[in-house]
């Protein structure tokens, strides 16, 4: 294996033992907090104190991951693989028909003003504003 | 000339691309000030959807994020339908198509950067091609048919995609208000569904890192969306039919699973101009060549790339205007951000000794509210009961699940205990009625004059319970769902 092809993979392999560790980070807090919650209901699952430890075990794998990405950067590393064309496929002709793409443009540009005009009378505007102001605990993963 | 065999003349760098990405970026989230007060942006321009995926409850956000609104407009279609995020849709659509993936999305520039870290890349396959087709299951499933369902069967607004998948949401909405010490008491209501969440971004984040735009190419129900007028958005790249040879070296070097340049796959990144020999491809605004190859557009003349350059010069200088007045109205000018905290009124007739405040210890100002059975509630008359007090919305999925626990409660204690469901005074439906149709006893109100918002330290995050024990003091005081074994926990202890 050569340097390159070592490096590239001791990459990937940091980056998945980071995801890996977070993760398993994360049920680890999960289920001691689960379990203390069962005894007192009262309990937090998460806590502030939980989390910062957990990121702690982490944190020597991120530097070292940080420190890996700053040595490949400076030394120009990257997996020229990336850029190689695919293998040859079949390459189909765009259809073009301007006329026909304007007119329904115009078509669908009419319509959308006619739906934000009636979205704003019937209210549905309102709607959206008063769910972006509100933050809704379960969407956004919090609980 | 055919270029399927030769290598692309030079390879240049997306610099443009990348500064749009990152105005764009910053232009989602332009409430820097909510990055460090720990709050959301609650100013009007948030009747106006972002083209991209941003969660509205990122802390800098400044706009809705389009497939949110999309999803709670499906689930109130029982009550209104949701014109306005459709026009919105079809607007975005119709001009920009999945230039917004390519240009403005926030998480499109997210994925990117974190495909620039160099590991054994996975190039597209026939089976990254048929991958694709997730992201359309995803949006009939997770964005229409739940929410749907939900909102018309059980009148429960359920953004299921927001709730189980959006890795925007998390990295945002979650990781972005835990981050900051200001919202440490968050972590109290983190539990099964942030450790979901977070498997989940990190799942996503891992998969960006080995595959190209894992989440836009596989997951993303926006783009599936934007990719259904991949055919006639005015804005993208296209081909010239006149100078294209059919060699195939577009789509080959395309990192996304295109079968053509601007198909429905296709984000208009515009690389593949890179690749063209022919100068046959170019980044167009109807007829505005906003982007040429250097070979040449047909029909240019001798002064035209200085005239675009000229006219690029212009449209940057004005975006870095619109980006200032963006910063300076977000941050410091627009009256809602200007608005002061009010000042909790003082206590009256405790008994206690503990100082005012909203915070377990300290004793709770007194309020009054006009109940919706015409009753008065104050606050300090509850004196030798144990007080619960719940704030709840009709547009709140976890604040009507939690309220069977409140009524059950009341119920079973009734004499020892004083409740009130308080609903702000952003009112979209009817609270009355639909407590009255549910049969609940506890009593409830609207918050009309924000008094009970104020005393208990109401945020923008809903739902929130606050204990109080026999003297007036707070035991409890928290955003986040509740069980039925937290609440009789509480009780004991206020009780006690």
């Amino acid at each position: 294996m050569s340097k390159h092809r070592f490096y590239l993979v001791l990459t990937a392999v940091c980056c998945v033992l980071l995801a890996a560790l977070l993760a398993v980070s994360a049920v680890g807090i999960y289920l001691e907090g689960s379990a203390r919650r069962a005894e007192n209901p009262l309990e937090n699952i998460y806590t502030p104190e939980a989390a910062a430890e957990k990121l702690g075990l982490a944190a020597p794998l991120f530097f070292f991951l940080l420190g890996l990405l700053a040595a490949g950067a400076a030394l120009g590393i990257r997996d020229e693989n990336a850029d190689r064309p695919a293998a040859a496929q079949p390459v189909k002709t765009p259809p073009e028909n301007p006329a026909w793409r304007r007119t329904l443009q115009l078509v669908c540009l009419a319509a959308a003003a006619a739906l934000i005009v009636a979205g704003i009378l019937n209210g549905s505007a309102l709607d959206v504003l008063v769910k972006a102001i509100t933050i809704c605990t379960e969407c956004v993963g919090l609980g | 000339m055919d270029n399927a065999n030769s290598s692309p003349r030079r390879v240049r760098r997306p610099a443009a691309r990348r500064l749009v990405q990152l105005y764009s970026a910053l232009l989602h989230n332009a409430y820097l000030k909510g990055f460090i007060d720990g709050e959301i942006y609650r100013g009007n321009a948030k009747y106006a959807c972002a083209p991209g995926l941003n969660c509205y409850s990122c802390p800098g956000a400044v706009a809705s994020c389009p497939l949110g609104a999309l999803q709670n407009a499906l689930a109130s279609a029982g009550h209104r339908a949701g014109w306005y995020v459709l026009g919105i849709l079809l607007l975005f659509g119709v001009i920009l198509g999945r230039t917004v993936c390519g240009w403005l999305c926030p998480l499109g520039l997210a994925q990117e950067l974190l495909h620039k870290i160099p590991v054994p890349k996975i190039r597209k396959s026939r089976v990254t091609r048929v991958l694709t087709w997730l992201k359309y299951g995803i949006l009939a499933v997770f964005v229409v048919a739940v929410p749907l369902l939900y909102g018309l069967r059980d009148d429960l607004p359920l953004p299921a995609f927001c709730k189980y998948i959006c890795p925007a949401g998390t990295l945002e909405g979650a990781v972005g208000h835990l981050a900051n010490p200001a919202n440490s008491a968050m972590f109290s209501m983190l539990g099964i569904f942030f450790t979901r969440k977070f498997v989940i971004l990190l799942a996503v984040g891992l998969a960006c890192v080995f595959c190209y735009r894992g989440f836009c190419r596989f997951l993303c129900p926006l783009g599936a969306i934007y990719g259904l007028f991949s055919r006639f958005n005015a804005i993208g790249v296209r081909v010239d039919p006149d100078r294209c040879n059919q060699c195939g070296a577009c789509v080959r070097t395309c990192r996304m699973d295109v079968r053509r340049v601007g198909d429905h796959e296709c984000i208009h990144c515009a690389k593949c101009m890179d690749a063209c020999r022919q100068g046959a491809i170019s980044l167009k605004a109807g007829a505005i060549v906003l982007k040429a190859p250097d070979v040449g557009c047909a029909g240019d003349g001798p002064g035209a790339a200085q005239k675009r350059r000229r006219r690029g010069r212009i449209l940057w200088g004005a975006a870095l205007a619109v980006l200032c007045f963006a910063l300076l109205w977000f941050n410091v000018l627009d009256p809602a951000v200007r608005r002061e905290a009010p000042e909790a009124p003082s206590a009256e007739t405790w008994e206690s000794e503990a100082p005012v405040g909203r915070e377990a210890g300290s004793q709770l100002a007194d309020f009054t509210v006009r109940c919706y059975d015409g009753s008065e509630f104050r606050l300090t008359e509850q004196r030798g009961k144990v007080v619960f007090i719940n704030l709840w919305a009709t547009y709140c999925t976890p604040c009507k699940n939690e309220l069977p626990f409140f009524d059950a409660l009341y119920r079973e204690r009734s004499e020892e205990i004083a409740m009130l469901v308080v609903h702000p005074s952003l009112v979209l439906d009817d609270p009355e009625g639909y407590l009255a149709a549910q049969g609940y006893s506890f009593p409830a109100a609207t918050d009309t004059a924000d008094a009970v918002n104020t005393v208990v330290g109401g945020t923008a995050t809903l739902p929130q319970t606050v204990v109080l024990n026999r003297r007036g003091e707070v035991v409890y005081n928290q955003v986040g769902s509740v069980t039925a074994e937290l609440l009789e926990a509480l009780y004991r202890e206020a009780a006690e």
